[in-house]
């Protein structure tokens, strides 16, 4: 280990050290330990990747527990799946009826809102901007929802209360006086709305095993639609009943409330049963073990999120459903003024025939469900094909439903084109889910609900509005075909990605179960290990495949020319940057898409090239800073500025100075006092020696040293070959973002034909060397 | 804060919902019979309708007539449909003063409208000339009696 390495000068010129490194000349004691430190490290990471064999191995078994037989057999039948998973009907029922009550209030408003503007005296215009309030409410109420389910399993009570919520939030629609009456109950209704997004389709996945669930989603689409007929037959029915709008809605409330009362039974079955529980069940039986892996470290609510963003499939299908959003959110309102200005329809025939259109929907879900369960287990991603496939179908039905002079094509031209719509959400739904681990679940439907509504449900409203101005109410609806075409397309490219990214979530599940094993076997694993990490800016990739390991207390060398990616690699493991592919272990936990202020507490700390001090601030207040993480453990804090200043007097001298006035190397200095404030596992140096005077880079690094010396890992990117090889043992070597070396430092000594090109950059800044 | 939250939602929710005075069954003492909902007219056009059982204590009641704008609230004076200057004004508002907002008041059980109010260009009902006229119980202070309000739609041929 490089630790109190005495050979190593502590004060030395850069023109000794480059001689070092010409000559090579190391005594060949060191060359040996190197090599057998390096050997010791290899042996861990030769432990590593034995996974990687594992995953391999368990992958297709792990897809057959998942329900994926790669056969186009068909399912078995969905009451044997129902009893099977030991929660029979229950749950879709509940969900079934919870979102048929959930629709009536919003529909009370659609059909009835003339009547409550006369009565209330409220403008319509208010009311359509209290009830686009509502939709806010819905997407804004999802993701908190999501939050609080996440690593918890309390679907069930959110479900049950957000039921009840929008239960009265209906029945007191008809106790409102005012506009603020009107504001409070849609709000309230939307805001518990948002519950539907978040957890019921997540508790249907997790209440019912793989074999079955394209069938539940489609039985709980079948109901959505149920309830979009069943919600303008209740107020139809009412109204002649004699009743006034108020009326209606009491009557929905008392309706709705009786619906919560009987989803009060719902049970959360907790997150991952019939998947996530069932594949590492593979990998402990292929292991020999009994143990299950522990949840130490699950990621929290943005980074949930941001991970979901970073997956290529999911990124393609919240693209597909903001323009699905785009297509099919404005579209009733859009049909309600076609009705009305094409076919003089009246507010009741225009209810009846919304509900009529969503008739076929109930036979086509039921056929469609059977039919995509058996193409799911096949091949999954053929399933966002056929996703497509229905959207060009909506296209022509489309088309022909606004163009047609006679009535019932149109009728049936809208019925298929609401059939083909409730077709798709299923099929969209079961991909997205099936990609992810249980606890993002609620995170990614909520995020499709914003997508869909916010994202595609007002860009289409404007868009739609636009045309609708220049080519009348036909030709809004007819333009609607090209979203659709677009959204087409956007699946059809999904369905490249789905089958990689289900098998990158089978693997990740693996290996995380595969470390724990090892871990509980005793097993020595590296205190860092970077796995195959790709990682792009934008549209450019500077990473490719790169593998990277620390072991505790190591210091490692990691070398390459300018723009090689070592300091991209660096943000890799401080968290950031986050990669597109390859994982990120810090002491066997997956840290890959952990925060980078989570990962300051887990003990990584990085100081970065050139830019580590806060200018305008003093020295003391930078190095508070520095330790702000701490929280109120003030004597931590002081004992670190106290060890830095002893470490480094010059800065005791200028503690009251700004930073910005100091010069270059104290600048460093300042910057490497944060490693004694924060005591990290794992201290990351980016290019510390750049542009200081030979002197003052003995000085720092022999701090560094010290600092390794209490056990702390470093990883010391320099573009300075003969500094870096001068400390460590262990050295890597980066070219166009791929690691070509990986050794001891002393072998890399000898490797002329990579180090002639550093050189080189080097004597291009007119560096001696 | 959570108080101050809870504080303020109760205080909207008493604001905003009540349970006297409400109507929950349909009130059919008016009806309007011409013209004939989402009929085409010429103009002018005669609103009529038929009045049954109305109270008639205090001198009321009388009918406003709102063409294609939202009528008052339950309560709420048909003063507030005046602007400041009119309110400032000794005598106004007056029946003209309503009319030319197309606003009717009548004890009578027919208005005719000479004129209707031109919309915006780009607005969807200019396009077919389509108006709506809804009928309110107003009392002899010119309040809103109940919720009830009686609304006909139609639109204007050959303008």
């Amino acid at each position: 280990m490089a630790a109190g390495n005495s050979s190593k000068p502590d004060d030395v010129t850069r023109a000794e050290l480059d001689t070092t490194v010409i000559v090579g000349a190391v005594a060949g004691d060191d060359v040996v330990k190197d090599r057998q430190h390096v050997e010791q490290i290899h042996r861990a990471e030769a432990l590593v990747e034995t996974l990687e064999d594992t995953q391999e191995r368990l992958r297709e078994s792990a897809r057959r527990v998942l329900g994926i037989s790669r056969t186009a057999e068909e399912p078995p039948p969905l009451a044997e799946t129902v009893k099977r998973s030991g929660v029979g009907w229950y749950p879709l029922v509940a969900l079934g009826l919870l979102i048929v009550v959930d629709q009536f209030q919003s529909w009370g408003f659609f059909i009835l809102g003339p009547e409550i503007s006369w009565a209330l005296g409220v403008g319509r215009g208010t009311l359509t901007f209290l009830v686009l309030l509502k939709t806010l409410a819905v997407m804004l109420a999802s993701l908190p929802m999501a939050a609080f389910v996440q690593n918890r399993p309390k679907r069930d009570v959110v479900a049950k209360i957000t039921a009840f919520g929008w239960a009265a939030a209906t029945l007191f629609s008809g106790f409102v006086i005012n506009v603020w009456g009107v504001l409070l109950v849609l709000v309230t209704d939307g805001a518990s709305t948002g519950s539907v997004e978040a957890v019921h389709r997540p508790l249907l996945m997790d209440s019912y095993p793989p074999e079955g669930r394209v069938r539940a989603l489609s039985g709980y689409r079948g109901a959505a639609a149920a309830g979009t007929i069943v919600a303008p037959l209740i107020v139809g029915l009412v109204t002649v009943l004699g009743f006034t709008w108020r009326g209606v809605f009491v009557f929905m409330g008392i309706l709705c409330i009786g619906a919560a009362v009987l989803a009060l039974r719902l049970k959360d079955p907790g997150f991952g049963r019939f998947d996530l529980e069932r594949v590492r069940q593979t990998v402990r039986a292929d292991a020999g073990a009994e143990t299950a892996a522990s949840d130490d470290r699950q990621l929290g609510f943005f980074e949930i999120c941001r991970r979901l963003l970073l997956i290529p499939t999911m990124r393609k299908l919240m693209a597909a459903w903001a323009v699905f959003g785009m297509l099919f959110s404005p579209m009733l309102t859009f049909l309600f003024f076609f009705l009305d200005e094409e076919w003089n329809m009246g507010a009741a025939a225009r209810s009846l025939f919304l509900a009529g259109v969503w008739v076929l929907a109930l036979p086509a879900l039921a056929v469609f469900g059977r039919r995509v369960e058996a193409m799911f287990r096949d091949d999954p991603g053929s399933v966002v094909r056929v996703a497509a496939r229905v959207l060009l179908v909506f296209v022509a039905a489309i088309i022909v439903a606004a163009l047609s002079p006679w009535f019932v094509p149109m009728l049936v031209g809208f019925a298929v084109v609401f059939a083909a719509a409730a077709l798709i959400q299923p099929a969209l739904n079961i991909v997205m889910l099936s990609i992810i681990p249980p606890y993002m679940r609620p995170h990614a439907s909520a995020l499709s609900g914003i997508f869909f509504a916010g994202v595609g449900g007002i860009s289409g409203l404007l868009l739609l509005s636009g045309i609708d101005r220049r080519f009348g109410i036909g030709g809004a609806i007819v333009s609607m075909s090209v979203p659709a075409i677009l959204a087409a397309w956007v699946l059809r490219t999904t369905a490249r990605s789905v089958n990689d990214d289900l098998d990158r979530m089978i693997d990740e599940i693996v290996e995380r179960e595969e470390i724990e094993i090892l871990r509980l076997k005793g097993q020595h694993l590296p205190m860092l290990s970077c796995r195959h990490i790709d990682f792009s800016y934008g549209q450019l990739q500077v990473l490719f495949d790169v593998n990277f390991t620390v072991d505790d207390g190591e210091m490692v060398a990691l070398l390459g020319t300018n723009g090689a990616g070592k300091s991209t690699l660096l943000r890799v493991i401080s968290g950031l940057g986050l990669p597109s592919k390859g994982s990120v272990h810090f002491r066997g936990a997956d840290i890959t898409y952990v925060d980078a202020e989570r990962r300051l507490d887990f003990g990584i700390t990085q100081i970065p090239g050139g830019k580590a001090t806060f200018g305008p601030l003093t020295v003391l207040d930078n190095l508070r800073v520095y330790g702000h993480s701490l929280g109120r453990t003030t004597k931590a804090l002081e004992r670190g500025i106290e060890a830095t200043f002893e470490a480094f007097p010059r800065l005791d001298e200028r503690k009251h100075q700004l930073a910005s006035t100091l010069s270059g190397g104290e600048q460093q200095m300042l910057a490497v006092g944060k490693a004694f404030i924060l005591q990290p596992r794992l201290l990351l140096i980016d290019e510390l020696s750049l542009g200081l005077a030979p002197k003052i880079v003995g000085e720092l690094l022999e701090m560094v040293r010290r600092i390794n010396a209490t056990g702390t890992a470093v990883v010391l990117v320099e573009q300075s070959v003969n500094i870096a090889l001068s400390l460590v043992d262990h050295a890597y070597f980066m070219e166009k973002g791929e690691i070509r070396f990986d050794g001891a430092a002393a072998d890399l000594r000898g490797r002329g034909d990579l180090l002639r090109s550093v050189f080189l950059e080097g004597a291009t800044k007119g560096l001696e060397i | 804060m959570k108080r101050l939250a809870l504080a303020l939602a109760l205080a909207t929710a008493a604001s905003g919902c009540a349970v006297n005075g409400l109507a929950f069954r349909n009130d059919d003492r008016v009806d309007i019979v011409a013209p004939k909902d989402r009929a085409e007219v010429t103009l002018p056009v005669t609103i009529r309708w038929t009045a049954d059982d109305l109270d008639d204590a205090g001198g009321g009641p009388f009918f406003a007539v709102f063409v294609d704008r939202e009528p008052i609230k339950p309560g709420q004076s048909l003063r507030a449909i005046a602007d400041d200057s009119c309110n400032r004004t000794a005598g106004c508002p007056d029946l003209a003063y309503f009319e030319d907002r197309y606003v009717f008041v009548t004890d009578e059980n027919a208005v005719t409208l000479d004129a209707l109010p031109r919309k915006g260009s780009s607005s969807r009902e200019s396009a077919q000339d389509r108006h709506e006229a809804t009928v309110i119980l107003v009392d002899a202070e010119g309040r809103r009696i109940g919720e009830a309000a009686y609304t006909v739609e139609f639109t204007l041929e050959d303008r």
